[in-house]
């Protein structure tokens, strides 16, 4: 009888499982409804968008999903704005979703849902160069135009790529920036993140190449490399400490957001702010209160919001046919310029580095 | 096995008389966490209701549920192993340096499962063995072999997998028509196994004992050192498998793979009804909430809702459902109380 009793228990629950997947799979009348009556809000939505935007009237909106590495990240929220400022005029909706965590798998699920939305493009900042390229390549069989933006896969798992800046250039650019702010001349030196950070070092070995090749400012005279490990407290320690060990000091280059911002802290409380220049690589919202009190005359970084504007204009492209893929093609971004998908991997490189100092930190917020 | 034991096993186990609807208590949270799910998904997004999508996309949590149906068994005996994901990634650690360095990939994915088993050993000596508390002690192990990971792989990514390895996720079972995705279907199998494991063998009902009182089942002769012991080697051997079913879905492999994941695999058997403190559950339960999470991110994720507020959103259902069950069961004794009076 217990028996009995508990097996009907069970046929009932499957009893109940088999109604809710027949709900999945039978009712189709009622989800088309349900499509329907989405479409039409759609409808409305992209009415408005159409009304707002005097542009390319007629036809669907293109719908575009940003996946960015996680939310709340002033720096991917700027990359967002270019996306956004570009998009109505491009009759586009930009849908922006991210992961709670930067683990490798878990924009899996973003990806997956984007293909499953039918949507025309995927744009990404990929949290891992390889474990995305399944669900990436899935989105590309389905007819998705795929991009990578401020950070990369493998090639074959998207059809271009937009880097922020040519990093190639950057150490003799960051030499440069130094003699800028010096008037090259002096004594100065590196406050980089940790000794073994793939990109600061390949920016100190370039930098190095540059100086010893004779072509840097000769006013200048590179005395030391110091390493903050991208902590504010052992950056701001190493700040200090090239203070005290070489009075003649004329500039730190801290190419680190973290560095240059502890750099900066140090020399806004020295009776040297002013003798000493503080420059690299940080963000404006970080470096703002050391451009107004004068401790920091210049310093770089690159406009995120511009991979945002490239990339909603190369979707457009990519989707009417007026731009295919391809080595070293070459297409036009209205207001930006000319930009190429350069080599085989087809990388594009969004612009210059972006220098910030008083007469326009206030235009950028990130 | 004297005849008092099993009055005690039946009473406290499952086969009390009840009417059935109260024996569904313990899966009646995921049911209609299941159902609320499908019906919002529905509403609020036109692209949720596409079955070959929705079956498609169990892929990716049928690593969760390998995990979690050994840790079921774990749980029921009254233990818990934290470091299942920890395994998951030396076990795919194993395997990927053994891929590269030229061994056939079936031979590295037995390799995993051997690991995986190994990695649970090592858990199951200090536990049973030593008598530590099984908390602790995964708790350790859930850093240790984090760092035998990191320190087997480093930063470097394994590729090398042969094409026909990359992917069993998409491959269906039963062809293109009905896309039954290969994982979802090794997962009920294995479900199948382990729930035949805990209701039809001696092993099972060792480990209902075990958990509800381990000195009373030492005491009537129940091996409880063994039975524990056993759980451990199995949750080893899905944390093998679940590495292997990861390892062909991302085509991939760091060591970071599967970071977290015990903690969803633990939520999915919590939510299922099974006892923390040990004693109560059944696989079922754990496979009707996989299927209720898989729902929930499933009709969240496509709805475009970020990342943060899904993972408020899965919170918030797991108190609810661990408070719900309990205010019922106080609120019948409090009943049945008021009726003795």
């Amino acid at each position: 009888m217990r028996k009995v009793r508990r097996s009907m228990g069970l046929v009932a629950i499957a009893a109940s499982a088999t109604m809710i997947l027949a709900a999945c799979g039978g009712n189709e009348s009622s989800s088309e409804e349900t499509a329907a009556e989405a479409a039409t809000e759609e409808a409305v939505v992209a009415e408005e968008t159409v009304e707002e935007a005097p542009a390319e009237g007629g036809g669907e909106a293109l719908r575009v999903t940003y996946i960015p590495k996680n939310l709340g990240n002033p720096y991917f929220d700027a990359i967002v704005k270019g996306f956004n400022e570009a998009a109505p005029g491009l009759n586009m909706t930009v849908e922006v979703v991210a992961p709670a965590q930067a683990g490798a798998t878990d924009q899996i699920p973003f990806i997956d849902a984007a293909i499953q939305q039918q949507v025309d493009a995927i744009a990404i900042s990929p949290n891992d160069l390889d474990a995305l390229c399944p669900s990436l390549k899935r989105a590309m069989e389905a007819g998705i135009t795929v991009l990578t933006v401020n950070g990369d896969t493998a090639p074959d798992c998207r059809e271009a790529s937009i880097t922020p800046v040519d990093f190639s250039q950057l150490g003799r650019y960051l030499v440069d920036l130094t003699a800028e702010v010096t008037g090259g001349e002096g004594e100065w030196a590196f406050l980089s993140a940790t000794s073994t950070a793939p990109d600061q070092n390949s920016w100190l070995e370039a930098a190095a190449e540059y100086i010893s090749s004779g072509e840097s400012p000769a006013g200048l005279t590179l005395v030391d490399t110091v390493y903050g490990d991208d902590q504010p407290d052992k950056s701001a320690t190493e700040a200090q400490a090239l203070l005290t060990k070489y009075p003649d000091l004329a500039a730190i280059n801290a190419p680190t957001t973290v560095g240059i911002a502890a750099a900066a802290q140090v020399l806004s409380q020295s009776p040297r702010k002013g003798q000493v220049q503080v420059t690299g690589l940080g963000t404006p919202n970080q470096m703002r209160e050391f451009i107004k009190d004068g401790t920091v005359q210049k310093f770089a970084l690159w406009d995120p919001a511009l991979q945002g504007t490239i990339a909603a204009n190369l979707i457009v492209g990519l989707q009417n046919g007026s731009i295919v893929a391809g080595e070293d093609v070459a297409f036009e971004v209205p207001g930006v310029g000319e930009r190429i998908m350069a080599g085989a991997d087809r990388l594009i490189i969004a612009g210059p580095p972006q220098e910030f100092d008083a007469s326009n930190i206030d235009d950028f917020d990130f | 096995m004297s005849r008092m034991v099993m009055q005690d096993v039946s009473d406290s186990v499952v086969s009390r008389p009840a009417p059935w609807f109260s024996r569904a208590v313990p899966y009646l949270p995921s049911i209609v966490i299941l159902i609320a799910a499908m019906i919002y998904g529905t509403v609020s997004s036109p692209y949720f209701l596409n079955f070959t999508a929705l079956l498609v996309n169990t892929g990716r949590y049928v690593e969760i549920g390998l995990l979690a149906l050994a840790l079921t068994v774990v749980i029921v005996n009254g233990d818990i192993d934290l470091s299942v994901a920890s395994n998951l990634a030396v076990s795919a650690a194993t395997m990927g340096l053994m891929v590269e360095g030229g061994v056939a990939v079936e031979i590295a994915a037995l390799a995993a499962l051997a690991v995986g088993v190994g990695l649970g050993a090592i858990n199951a000596i200090f536990i049973v063995g030593l008598g530590l508390p099984s908390l602790v002690v995964t708790l350790a192990t859930l850093a240790l072999y984090r760092g035998l990971a990191q320190i087997m792989l480093g930063d470097n990514a394994v590729t090398a997998y042969p094409d026909e390895f990359v992917g069993a996720d998409q491959v269906s079972v039963l062809g293109e028509a009905v896309r039954v995705p290969m994982p979802l279907v090794m997962f009920l199998g294995f479900a199948v196994l382990f729930s035949f494991l805990l209701t039809r063998t001696n092993f099972g009902l060792s480990c209902y004992l075990t958990g509800s009182n381990q000195k009373a089942a030492l005491f009537s002769g129940i091996k409880t050192d063994r039975t524990r012991a056993t759980a451990f080697l199995l949750a080893g051997l899905m944390a093998g498998a679940a590495a292997v079913m990861l390892t062909s879905r991302l085509g991939s492999t760091l060591s970071n793979v599967g970071l977290g994941l015990e903690l969803l695999a633990i939520t999915v058997v919590v939510l299922g009804g099974t006892d923390i403190f040990g004693g109560r559950g059944t696989i079922l339960g754990t496979v009707i909430a996989l299927f209720a999470v898989m729902a929930v991110r499933e009709s969240l994720v496509i709805s475009n809702v970020n990342g943060q507020v899904q993972d408020a959103v899965v919170g918030v259902i797991l108190i609810v459902a661990i408070v719900v069950p309990i205010a019922v069961t106080r609120w019948k004794s409090r009943a049945a109380t008021r009726r003795l009076r």
